[in-house]
């Protein structure tokens, strides 16, 4: 591994310190905490005396922060993100750990999908410039883009889902099936991310599909194919090797945030077809002031995409020599 | 003639609707160096891609004939025009100093060529590495360069490891776009001297594109100048010592700074270059030439012979009785 990426990644290391202190100052400076937030929600039907218990429940001390600091750093090294409340009283880590696998399974494949389909559109459309595709794929892949997402889904949803009955509109597996490694089981979530899957990959197809005919455009214009044609290589080496394998290098950029963004849920999506994701559960700490709940999400959407920003560093050292110095 | 590599007949190119080139006629002998001048957009660069079918889009042949090696090339197909590329003629491109794949090492680009061109045997018990290797050091470059990726190169380097990509297959004939135009006059000299040394030791001929006049006349066997998509003026070398004889040659060689022991100022060509895409009426110079009559406004100039291999498009050069 050369030093420029050690290097890179060390700025990883120190970016995901930064973001998880702030993670730990933001709710201390806010006004109110989680505690009395709690505590109103319950109208006068708790005892004063009760607020205290909650408040040691929750982790609330008034130690000295940098002693909290410590304590927190601890039982963030343990998975430990505190007591959700709105799914009182289980832990913040359990509940995102259920909507964590939802949303990877359905946000992540969509965008596997879309990132695939389009890059290979777009690289098609590119190298047969002016043909039908070229003409008629992109302008038509805007179009649905441009549609409102949510319009697009209750669209989908209305009359692929509920019209013509062809795929559930609800929910990640339906209600005749236990969740569990079996066949039956399988076989439902995949119908069930069908319909949201799709709307999703529809929404952000037209977007890879341009980004990889532009690039690819570019690149076929440029003196590198030029010469490769003039040596007499084949068709499918240089649309592969000279092509598609520079054109690819920015679009991979732009899947690596897109990957770290996916843990952030879709929310629309989510709501739309009420897909228990992470988006679904952002929603609901939102409106149940859970904060402990919030914190854990914004943590780990966070590290999600100095994550996968940094694996797809890591990807393009290894693709492209000029990175490497 | 037998020993008549490249034939151009007529050529006319146009990008789009717009023309680029507009019958342009010449030819290249084995062994000969063609060297092609004028301004940008003259034409130069376009009549030659054209020839190969090598035109950026949306350039198009529009009419014209080209035969190389007696094979005529604007009616091959596609696998046969592949099978011509790299074995039958080499082209460094214009801009050869980003025309290396970034992500390939020279090694892998030139393995890429060979395996591109199975007819072409390899040398019986000699490696991918050692053929490789031996076409470095005919270009003057270190071996060891091999493994070395374009942006790990200087630019005489790159210029220097396009040339052995070019000329991987032993082509007869090599066109070189602009070679030297991005380089530094110490580097373009080595770059010279090396061509005329591969030359003699391969016997390719050439033909060399450029915008440097001076160079070309101690460098080529013929020159070849155009303007607005037309060649003016064509002939050998020896046809251009006095200046040559089309007013926009003279022109050209009057605007170069004056070389040690002459005595004279440079003159500059008044005006600015027609374009092919919207020619002047008759003779496309004639808005900028010092003997214009009203007849060059009026009748377009045909190419006569002015002596053997020597043809000049002007109404005021009388035209040789030799052909």
């Amino acid at each position: 591994m050369s030093r420029g990426l050690l290097a890179r990644l060390g700025l990883y290391a120190v970016a995901a310190w930064v973001a998880i202190t702030l993670n730990f100052l933001l709710p201390r400076w806010m006004p109110g905490d989680p505690a009395s937030a709690l505590y109103a929600r319950f109208q006068g039907r708790l005892e004063p005396s009760a607020l205290d218990a909650l408040r040691l429940t929750l982790g609330i001390s008034d130690a000295p922060i940098g002693e909290q600091y410590v304590d927190y750093l601890g039982q963030l090294a343990h998975g430990e993100l505190g007591t959700s409340l709105v799914y009182f009283p289980s832990p913040v880590s359990e509940v995102i750990a259920g909507g964590l696998g939802w949303t990877l399974f359905l946000a992540g494949g969509a965008l596997i999908v879309a990132f695939t389909l389009g890059s290979t559109l777009g690289a098609l459309a590119a190298w047969r410039r002016g043909g039908w595709l070229d003409s008629a794929v992109p302008p038509l892949l805007s179009l649905l883009g441009a549609f409102p997402y949510f319009w697009l889904a209750m669209a989908a949803s209305w009359f692929l889902g509920f019209h013509l009955g062809w795929f559930p509109v609800r929910h990640a597996y339906g209600p005749e099936v236990q969740p569990g490694w079996t066949l039956a089981f399988a076989a439902s979530t995949v119908r069930h991310a069908i319909l949201p899957g799709a709307t999703m990959v529809a929404a952000s197809l037209g977007g890879w599909v341009l980004t990889m005919r532009n690039t690819m455009m570019g690149v076929l214009d440029d003196e590198p194919l030029r010469f490769a044609q003039a040596r007499g290589l084949g068709p499918s080496r240089i649309f592969l090797h000279y092509g598609v394998r520079n054109a690819l290098l920015p679009s991979l950029t732009s899947f690596g945030m897109a990957l770290g963004f996916v843990l952030s849920g879709a929310l629309l999506t989510e709501i739309v077809f009420a897909y228990p994701g992470q988006g679904y559960l952002l929603l609901q700490a939102v409106r149940g002031q859970d904060y402990p709940l919030l914190q854990g999400l914004f943590l780990t959407i966070t590290l999600a995409v100095l994550g996968a920003n940094a694996v797809v560093d890591v990807l393009v050292t290894a693709l492209d020599p000029r990175t490497r110095g | 003639m037998a020993d008549v590599l490249l034939e151009i007949t007529d050529l006319r190119v146009r990008y789009g609707a717009v023309p680029a080139v507009d019958g342009v006629s010449l030819t290249v002998r084995r062994g000969e160096v063609l060297g092609l001048v004028g301004e940008s957009g003259s034409g130069k660069s376009t009549a030659l891609l054209g020839a190969l079918r090598l035109l950026p889009f949306p350039g198009r042949i529009a009419g014209g004939q080209v035969r190389l090696e007696g094979h005529d090339l604007l009616a091959l197909d596609a696998a046969g025009m592949r099978r011509v590329w790299g074995e039958r003629v080499g082209l460094v491109p214009q801009g050869a100093l980003s025309a290396l794949n970034p992500v390939l090492t020279l090694e892998a680009s030139l393995a890429e060529t060979f395996a591109a061109h199975p007819d072409v045997p390899a040398p019986a018990g000699v490696s991918l590495r050692e053929r490789g290797a031996a076409l470095l050091r005919r270009v003057g470059l270190d071996p060891a360069n091999l493994r070395a990726f374009p942006h790990q190169l200087s630019g005489g380097m790159r210029q220097r490891a396009a040339l052995a990509l070019a000329l991987a297959l032993d082509p007869p004939l090599l066109v070189l776009d602009e070679p030297t135009t991005a380089l530094d006059v110490v580097v373009e000299r080595e770059l010279l001297r090396r061509l005329v040394q591969l030359r003699d030791e391969a016997g390719f001929a050439m033909v060399f594109i450029t915008h440097d006049l001076a160079l070309l006349r101690e460098f080529a066997t013929h020159i070849g100048v155009f303007y607005a998509g037309e060649l003016v003026e064509v002939g050998p070398v020896a046809a251009f010592a006095d200046g040559g004889a089309h007013p926009y040659t003279r022109g050209l060689l009057a605007a170069l700074p004056p070389g040690p022991g002459e005595d004279r100022v440079p003159v500059s060509i008044p005006g600015h270059a027609a374009s092919a895409a919207a020619p002047p009426s008759g003779c496309r110079f004639h808005p900028r030439c010092p003997l214009a009559t009203a007849r060059c406004a009026a009748e377009a100039p045909i190419r006569a012979h002015r002596g053997p291999d020597h043809a000049v498009a002007c109404h005021a050069v009388p035209s040789g009785a030799a052909r």
